[in-house]
C-alpha cells in the first residue's frame, strides 16, 4: 500500500499558484513594457487580480477545517485482488 | 514605458493614430469565459445529490476543493492571456511611419515598420454581418518597402482611416520630395 500525507497535494498546489503568479507577472510586464497599461488594460487588469484574490480567499477559508495530516492512498495491492477475486464476479 | 519610448520617437514626429482590433472582435472570448466560469455551478447543480456523499468525505472534500481553485485560476489565467494578446496586437500611425506590432504568443512578437512615403495603394475592407453592423474591418497598404504588404485588421472605421493614412502618406512624400 503507498500512502501520501494529504498535504502533499496542498504543496503542489502551491507550487502550481507560484506558476499561476509568475505568468500573471509576465503579462503584466508585457503591458507595461509595451506601453499599452491604458485605462481599459488597467481596468481588465484589476478585474482579474481581484477574481483571483476572491477564489483564493474562498480556497483558503474552505481549507480552514481541514486535517492536512490524513493519509491519502495511491495505491493498495487489495484493489487488484478484490477485483481478480472470483467472488466479486 | 510610454509609446513615445518604445518607439524612439523622432523630434519631429507625431504620434497620430494608435490602433486596435475593435474591442467587439474579443467578445467571443467573453462569452467563452464566462460559460468556462459557470460549467463548474452547472455541474454541481446537476449532480448535488452525488456530491453530497463526497463533500463528507475528509480526503475528497479537500481534493475537490484544490481542484476548483485550480480551475478557476487556470480560467482567469488563459483569459487574461488571451486579452494581452488582443490588447498588444496594434498599429501606430506617426506623421512619418506605420508600426505593425504583433503579439503572437506569451513568448512571440514582430516588430515591423514601413516609411510612409513608401505606401504605394491603400485598400479598406468590411467583410461580414458583424463588421458591416459595428463597423469594422481591415486596411490593406502597398509597399515599395522590404515588406511588401501591411494588413491592419478589424480595425474601428476603417474607411476614415484608409482616408487619414492617404493624406499623411501624401504629407510625407512631399517633405521627402523636397529633402
Amino acid at each position: 500500500m503507498i500512502t501520501i500525507p494529504l498535504y502533499i497535494i496542498l504543496f503542489i498546489y502551491l507550487a502550481y499558484l507560484a506558476v499561476v503568479g509568475v505568468f500573471l507577472y509576465v503579462h503584466l510586464s508585457h503591458l507595461f513594457h509595451n506601453g499599452a497599461l491604458t485605462f481599459v488594460s488597467f481596468s481588465i487588469t484589476i478585474i482579474i487580480f481581484a477574481l483571483a484574490a476572491t477564489t483564493l480567499f474562498f480556497t483558503f477559508a474552505y481549507f480552514s477545517n481541514i486535517d492536512w495530516q490524513q493519509p491519502l492512498t495511491l495505491w493498495n495491492n487489495n484493489w487488484i485482488t478484490n477485483t481478480l477475486n472470483p467472488s466479486s464476479f | 514605458m510610454s509609446i513615445d519610448a518604445l518607439l524612439k520617437i523622432k523630434n519631429y514626429e507625431k504620434v497620430v493614430y494608435i490602433l486596435r482590433r475593435h474591442g467587439i472582435t474579443f467578445f467571443p472570448y467573453v462569452v467563452i469565459f464566462l460559460a468556462i466560469l459557470f460549467i463548474p455551478v452547472a455541474v454541481y447543480i446537476l449532480f448535488s445529490s452525488a456530491f453530497a456523499s463526497t463533500m463528507q468525505n475528509p480526503i475528497t472534500y479537500p481534493i475537490m476543493i484544490i481542484v476548483a481553485s485550480a480551475y478557476y485560476l487556470s480560467a482567469l489565467l488563459f483569459f487574461y492571456a488571451f486579452f494581452v494578446e488582443f490588447y498588444l496586437d496594434s498599429w501606430i500611425i506617426t506623421n512619418d511611419r506605420l508600426v505593425d506590432i504583433r503579439q503572437i504568443s506569451l513568448f512571440e512578437r514582430t516588430v515591423a515598420e514601413v516609411d510612409l512615403y513608401q505606401i504605394q495603394d491603400v485598400s479598406s475592407e468590411v467583410h461580414g454581418f458583424f463588421p458591416t453592423i459595428f463597423n469594422y474591418g481591415d486596411i490593406l497598404l502597398q509597399t515599395a518597402g522590404p515588406i511588401p504588404k501591411f494588413i491592419i485588421r478589424n480595425v474601428h472605421r476603417p474607411d476614415k482611416l484608409r482616408e487619414v493614412i492617404v493624406e499623411l502618406a501624401s504629407e510625407d512624400k512631399k517633405f521627402h520630395a523636397g529633402k
